[in-house]
């Protein structure tokens, strides 16, 4: 009787959530058509979704109990590794942008060597105190950096032909739209199926009690490592794609506070125990703040995410996520 | 090779350590023998815990080393040391409260064990080691909604999960009933007719009495008796620091 029980949780996707994901699929194809091609709505829904992966990179850490107050670090190092490539080799963005993520994921080793022993709070604030070591550095090499100026004209994500078809991602934004939603798509897919791999389970014992996961055999300091670099390459590259996308570069644009809170919030609004929770909370977060705050409270939309942040803390500190998961179940049972 | 005989399960050489500075336990020297079942008794504090945290990697030792089947494993980390096969229960249970007890069980599987089974066979044998420990009931629930005595039930089965051969019990038996420990005995028996060794502690005398083959009481640093338990439990060192200071 137990044994049926305890197999019966070998989940499988209840009818109305596969509904829900193909339903929710259609309506991000169909987005620029729905909205005036190309358009503000379309646009804002794109960095959603660049800020959906950004903040499923920040996940990574989180889900192995290490909140980071620092990763703009990883993203400034990615924005400026790609930049500079493209500024003194005039590679393919396409191929800098993975450069830029590798610088990140040397700076993510150096953290684990550095003050890889640090957990919770100390934790987070040498996080946040190590951005400034690139910073500074950045800001003063001016002969190979630019400094404080930052880099300017850097060239869009490049075109890429697809038979008689170009994709111009510089151009177009629909085109741009859709390579961030394959992009995430494919990030979101390959999280999820980390996490339910065996090393997803190593990443969450550490999370939950980190001695008893090595008493268990979890090998917590070669996880930690691993996790450190994924997620600061992930979060090197979007760092990349951003330096692309804006054409310039400076120190305190891509080297600021925002961009590592902006993925702890919409993580923890949209739950950062769920695979797809920091995904939710980007698409249903950043579009509200961007499209309809903005236009309400031009100067003070950002406190947004400071009213969600202590909103959700106290009446779903679990995120969104947990709590539709719950509503699913029961709706479906 | 088989002509050489093969070293005794587990060897303590001279073992000191100390927190702070502070010395708690000094020169400690055991050899324990293949399928043997030895108690550590002695006063709260004294630093039983903590000698279980040495074996297993969780603390290094000031001074000594540590021979697990002729292979020195001082220093070594707790999973690598996990992996070669000693497994170890909590005092206070270290549950992963988000997980389910199946999972949590699962885990020491997955990972502890040097090779896996199927897929399939991890379940089974997950729920075969929650009905040896009386936990199947329990199988879907979270690690946090346990009660205490439940949860010692669960570190017993995680920790068998990583298939040890040795493997060393933090006072198990505490607060279970009569009923409870005339089963906790049987599982000890079994396990050792299985192949195991145990290294018991036990502050309330109750299991180890019943099974141990020989005691070793700690008192103010040192090991003060070795020996078979009822002489060890008459003798007047043990005498003196269990009526002296009112324990158990
Ligand atoms: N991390 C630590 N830092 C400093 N002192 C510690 C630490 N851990 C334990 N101690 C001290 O070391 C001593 C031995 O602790 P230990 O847990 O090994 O005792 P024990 O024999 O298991 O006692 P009990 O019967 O209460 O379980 C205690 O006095 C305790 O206060
Ligand atoms: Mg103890």
């Amino acid at each position: 009787m137990g044994e049926d029980k305890a197999m019966k949780r070998v989940r499988t996707p209840t009818r109305l959530s596969v509904a829900l994901l193909s339903a929710g699929f259609l309506l991000f194809l169909g987005w620029p058509w729905l909205t005036a091609r190309g358009g503000i709505h379309c646009q804002a829904m794109s960095m959603a979704l660049f800020h959906g992966c950004l903040a499923l990179a920040w996940n990574i850490c989180s889900m192995m109990g290490a909140v980071s107050l620092g990763h703009t670090a990883f993203f400034g190092l990615g924005a400026y590794g790609s930049a500079l490539l493209c500024h003194y080799g005039h590679l393919n963005p396409f191929l800098t942008i993975p450069l830029g993520g590798i610088l990140g994921a040397f700076y993510g080793v150096l953290w684990h060597i550095a003050f890889g022993k640090l957990r919770g709070a100390p934790f987070a604030l040498a996080s946040l105190a190590s951005v400034e070591i690139p910073k500074v550095i950045i800001d003063n090499w001016e002969s190979f950096t630019f400094g404080s100026l930052g880099v300017v004209g850097i060239p869009p994500l490049s075109p890429i032909r697809v038979g008689s078809f170009m994709l111009d991602f510089g151009e177009n934004p629909v085109h741009l739209y859709h390579l961030f939603l394959v992009g995430t798509l494919f990030l979101c897919l390959l999280y999820r199926q980390a996490l339910r791999s065996r090393w997803g389970w190593a990443v969450r014992t550490i999370r939950e009690d980190e001695t008893a996961a090595a008493s268990l055999g979890v090998n917590v300091r070669r996880t930690r490592l691993q996790v450190f670099i994924c997620s600061a390459f992930l979060t090197g590259i979007c760092g990349g794609v951003y330096a692309h996308l804006m054409g310039l570069v400076e120190p305190a644009l891509v080297f600021s506070l925002h961009i590592s809170a902006l993925p702890l919030v919409l993580s923890i609004f949209g739950g950062r125990f769920q695979w797809y929770g920091p995904l939710l909370g980007a698409v249903v977060l950043y579009p509200l703040d961007q499209v309809v705050f903005r236009s309400l409270f031009p100067v003070g939309h950002s406190a947004l995410y400071g009213f969600v942040v202590i909103l959700t803390l106290m009446l779903f500190p679990q995120g969104m996520g947990a709590w539709l998961q719950k509503r699913l179940h029961l709706a479906s049972s | 090779m088989a002509a050489e005989a093969t070293p005794p399960c587990l060897e303590l050489k001279g073992i000191s350590f100390g927190f702070h500075g502070r010395p708690l336990l000094e020169d400690i020297t055991l050899t324990v023998g293949h399928q043997e079942i030895v108690s550590f008794i002695g006063p709260n504090g004294v630093g039983k815990t903590t000698l279980f945290n040495i074996i297993c990697g969780l603390a290094a030792p000031l001074k000594g080393s540590v021979i697990y089947r002729g292979v020195d494993i001082t220093g070594r980390e707790p999973h690598t040391i996990c992996r070669m096969g000693i497994a170890r229960t909590f005092q206070i249970p270290r549950p992963f409260p988000q997980m389910t007890v199946l999972e949590n069980v699962l885990v020491g599987i997955w990972f502890g064990a040097e090779e896996a089974g199927k897929p399939d066979g991890e379940r089974q044998e997950a729920l075969r080691l929650l009905d040896l420990v009386g936990l199947r009931h329990k199988a879907e629930e979270r690690g946090r909604e346990l009660t205490l005595s439940e949860l010692r039930r669960l570190e017993v089965a995680r920790a068998l999960a990583t298939k040890p051969r040795l493997l060393l019990l933090d006072e198990v038996a505490a607060g279970l009933s009569p009923q409870a420990i005339r089963e906790a005995v049987e599982l000890i028996k079994s396990l050792r007719d299985g192949g195991l060794t145990l290294l018991i502690i036990d502050h309330f005398l109750t299991l180890t009495c019943q099974v141990s083959d020989r005691l070793v009481a700690l008192c103010e640093r040192k090991m003060t008796a070795v020996g078979k338990p009822a002489e060890v439990l008459n003798s007047p060192e043990v005498m003196r620091a269990y009526l002296g200071r009112g324990d158990a």
